[in-house]
């Protein structure tokens, strides 16, 4: 993996947090999205985890990390990436996903308190699947209430479900994470998918696109 | 120059002599009551007075007006002359007809001035150009002959006096008085012949309103050349006919000047209808004060981007411009009407300008510059206030965005390397020493939030006032710094944007001192004197050249300060240390 961040102690906690946990190697810690690209291309890695923002080099201020990471995935389309923000706007997350969810993780920075939060959005990217941090789902709901969004209300425990669905697990995962059976569970999503009128799908990251592009109309 | 009262007078009593001559002569020719052909004579002669008036009234500035009335006068007088000689016909000279001779002899001088100058100098009271001195040379020369050839010829005068001329001369000098007289009448007719020709090739090269404008008097001179030989030189005496030229000769002239006046707003003088009594005016145009009093009420209110939009709206209704655009010093435009057209008219404004676009009809006059160059106070004020507006938004904006960023990537970043640090302490099962390091880490995000939110607002400012936040924040500086404040200001509290104001000021020219000039002393001063509240910040650092060297900081808490009312200056040089002032006024 590689690890990219301008500030240096969040820098060294990612990759010591990622190194300690045995499951990940992290061959690179770099400062800003050219460094990143640099890294990319001399270390192949299978992940990338990156800030939004780093100051510095040839990026659009302010959305370099972004930047550096949809160059990379059209670069090396096998790399997955992890984005880690400190900004809970919708606008960073659209502009993560612009291209396509596939390959992409968009995590707020608190996540790095959770180790196994982060290696699963690690272990999801690698295999070419999304996640979207649970707290920006429920920015993007709130968003969509204020609109006045169509469709018809969810209930609470649709809301879970559709939140688990956005971290990109499957139906079993949602299940366990929600002490659910995995019929209950089946019964919400296709629920959820009725009334947001969607295309319902058994792969995770197509799940995850159609609820991120439902959200962001 | 003579004054406004007096021109008005003048103008109206050169009306008047032109209008009771034309209907006292007309009813002298006739008697009571008067046949239709004399009223008709009389309404016609009215025509050239009344616009004469309208105009020297109006725009007194303005030659035409003024030759337009000495044209009627002309007229009038002339048509006196002619009652008074047949009144008087008794066979006898007497003084009476040597007076109506002479003023029947105007006649000449009217003629001249409707074929020649009227024309010419037509709309503006100016020649179309220099070269043209000489046909109005010619001109005058000319009518002064005919006019002495009538006085001075001995034979019947017009026809009309049975006497013959009462200034007569007779034997060899009659020939020369005749030929004299003759030569004139035809070289005036000549001139007037070639104004015609240049009318013609002028309307032709013009184009738009102009063109119309100059249709109008082409069409109306050559009706009155028309007329007149139709009734003169032909002397055709059938009835229907000499009507015909009368009319055209009379009527011709001041029909085209009056559509060019009115209708296409030559003169700038509009006609229409003011107030709730139907009272008609000639001139609707408001003047600056009307302007100013209808404006300042909705001003004093108005944001200061609404207020350039009314005040551009202002400056293309007073001089009727199509567009009038009002320009700010960093190219801001506010512009009211439509674009079209290239600017006519630009005048500074404060430290922008106002462009305005081409006449809705006509062109700008002196008028129009005058109250343009008025406009262009309030506008000025406007602009400034608009400037500085804009700035102020724009550094708050600029401090909001330092202080966003400042949280972003400084103390959330340190608070995540926090929650990253007690992650790996608990899957670790972290000893002591990484405890102790995490909270190191804890203390000094909470050192970096504190300073964060002293830049934002220091709490002491708030608490303990102007005097003690000052020494609090020359007590953490690196140098050697005094500060000095007046008893009186230590125990007083001022408005929260006063406070905020001075204390940045400080803290911004303390900041430049150690950042750009290196200083390793500073001293601030702090007095209340004259309602003024003086802040004074001198170090002995390296100095700049304020000419050249601009601080970006110091630009804002300028702006600051005037928004405030108050100000802000800079003595500096290279190596002479800097001194930064700013007051404030403050009210007990």
């Amino acid at each position: 993996m590689v690890v990219a961040d301008d500030h240096y102690l969040v820098r060294e906690g990612v990759r010591r947090l990622l190194e300690t946990s045995g499951q990940a190697v992290v061959a690179g810690a770099v400062g800003t999205g050219d460094e990143l690209l640099d890294a990319v291309r001399r270390l192949r890695p299978e992940v990338v985890i990156t800030d939004i923002r780093m100051p510095g080099g040839s990026f659009r201020p302010g959305f370099e990390g972004i930047d550096a990471a949809h160059r990379i995935r059209a670069e090396h389309p096998a790399v997955g990436v992890v984005v880690l923000s400190q900004f809970s706007d919708a606008l960073y997350a659209f502009e993560v996903f612009k291209h396509g969810t596939e390959g992409f993780a968009y995590l707020l920075k608190d996540r790095v308190g959770d180790l196994e939060e982060l290696l699963g959005a690690v272990r999801a990217v690698a295999g070419g699947g999304s996640v979207i941090d649970p707290k920006v789902v429920e920015g993007l709901l709130a968003r969509r209430a204020v609109r006045g969004g169509r469709g018809e209300e969810l209930t609470p425990r649709e809301r879970d479900v559709l939140r688990e669905m956005a971290r990109g697990r499957s139906n079993g995962g949602i299940a366990r994470a929600l002490h659910l059976s995995v019929s209950a569970v089946e019964k919400n999503v296709n629920s959820i998918f009725m009334k947001l009128e969607l295309e319902n799908s058994p792969d995770t990251h197509r799940r995850v696109a159609a609820v991120l592009a439902y959200l962001g109309t | 120059m003579i004054s406004p009262t007096s021109a008005r007078f003048l103008a109206a009593s050169m009306a008047a002599v032109a209008v009771l001559g034309a209907a006292a002569g007309a009813a002298m020719e006739t008697g009571f009551p008067m046949p239709p052909g004399q009223w008709a004579f009389t309404a016609l002669a009215l025509l050239l007075p009344a616009l004469g008036w309208l105009v020297a009234d109006r725009r007194p500035g303005n030659l035409y007006g003024w030759l337009l009335l000495a044209t009627a006068d002309c007229l009038g007088l002339g048509a006196l002359g002619v009652g008074l000689l047949i009144v008087s016909d008794s066979g006898r000279p007497v003084p009476v007809t040597v007076l109506g001779v002479l003023l029947a002899s105007l006649f000449v001088p009217f003629y001249g001035l409707s074929w020649v100058f009227v024309p010419l100098f037509f709309p503006d009271g100016r020649l179309p150009s220099r070269r043209w001195r000489v046909a109005a040379w010619t001109a005058g020369v000319a009518i002064t002959m005919h006019w002495l050839g009538v006085l001075l010829a001995s034979d019947e005068v017009y026809v009309i006096s049975p006497i013959g001329g009462p200034l007569g001369i007779t034997g060899p000098g009659e020939l020369v008085v005749a030929g004299l007289g003759g030569l004139g009448q035809l070289a005036t007719f000549a001139v007037a012949l070639v104004v015609l020709g240049s009318l013609v090739a002028r309307t032709r090269r013009s184009t738009g309103a102009e063109r119309r404008q100059l249709r109008w008097m082409t069409a109306g001179l050559a009706g009155t050349l028309g007329g007149f030989l139709l009734t003169s030189v032909f002397l055709i005496v059938d009835s229907a006919a000499l009507w015909l030229g009368l009319v055209t000769l009379l009527g011709a002239m001041p029909a085209a000047i009056a559509a060019a006046v009115f209708r296409h707003n030559l003169l700038d003088i509009r006609v229409g209808i003011r107030g709730s009594r139907f009272f008609l005016v000639f001139d609707l145009r408001p003047t600056v004060d009307e302007l100013l009093s209808e404006l300042a009420p909705g001003l004093e209110e108005a944001e200061p981007g609404e207020q350039l939009g009314r005040l551009a709206g202002a400056v293309r209704t007073a001089l009727d411009a199509r567009w009038a655009a009002v320009t700010l010093a960093d190219g801001t435009r506010v512009v009211a009407g439509s674009e079209e057209g290239a600017a006519e008219l630009t005048v500074p404004a404060g430290q922008g300008r106002i462009a305005c676009g081409p006449k809705g009809a006509g062109r700008f006059t002196g008028d129009d510059r005058r109250l343009l160059r008025a406009l262009a106070v309030p506008v000025g004020l406007a602009i400034q206030s608009a400037g500085l507006a804009a700035r102020l938004v724009n550094a708050q904006e600029a401090e909001r965005r330092r202080i966003e960023r400042n949280i972003h990537d400084g103390v959330q970043q340190e608070i995540v390397a926090l929650i990253a640090g007690l992650e790996l302490a608990r899957a670790t099962g972290g000893d002591s020493a990484m405890l102790a390091l995490l909270r190191d880490q804890a203390r000094q995000t909470l050192d970096d939030l504190r300073e964060l939110a002293a830049g934002i607002h220091p709490s002491v400012l708030s608490q303990g006032g102007l005097a003690e936040a000052l020494e609090e924040r020359c007590s953490r500086l690196p140098v050697a710094s005094t500060v000095h404040v007046d008893p009186e200001v230590r125990v007083r509290r001022f408005p929260d944007e006063v406070e905020g104001a001075v204390y940045f000021t400080v803290s911004e020219a303390v900041a430049n001192a150690l950042k750009h000039a290196r200083a390793s002393a500073l001293d601030v001063r702090l007095a209340l004197a004259g309602g003024r509240l003086q802040v004074e910040v001198a170090d002995d650092g390296a100095g700049f050249d304020p000419a050249t060297a601009v601080r970006r900081g110091l630009v804002a808490l300028a702006d600051r300060m005037a928004a405030l009312g108050g100000g802000l200056d800079v003595v500096s040089g290279e190596g002479k240390g800097t001194r930064v002032r700013a007051w404030v006024p403050v009210h007990d």
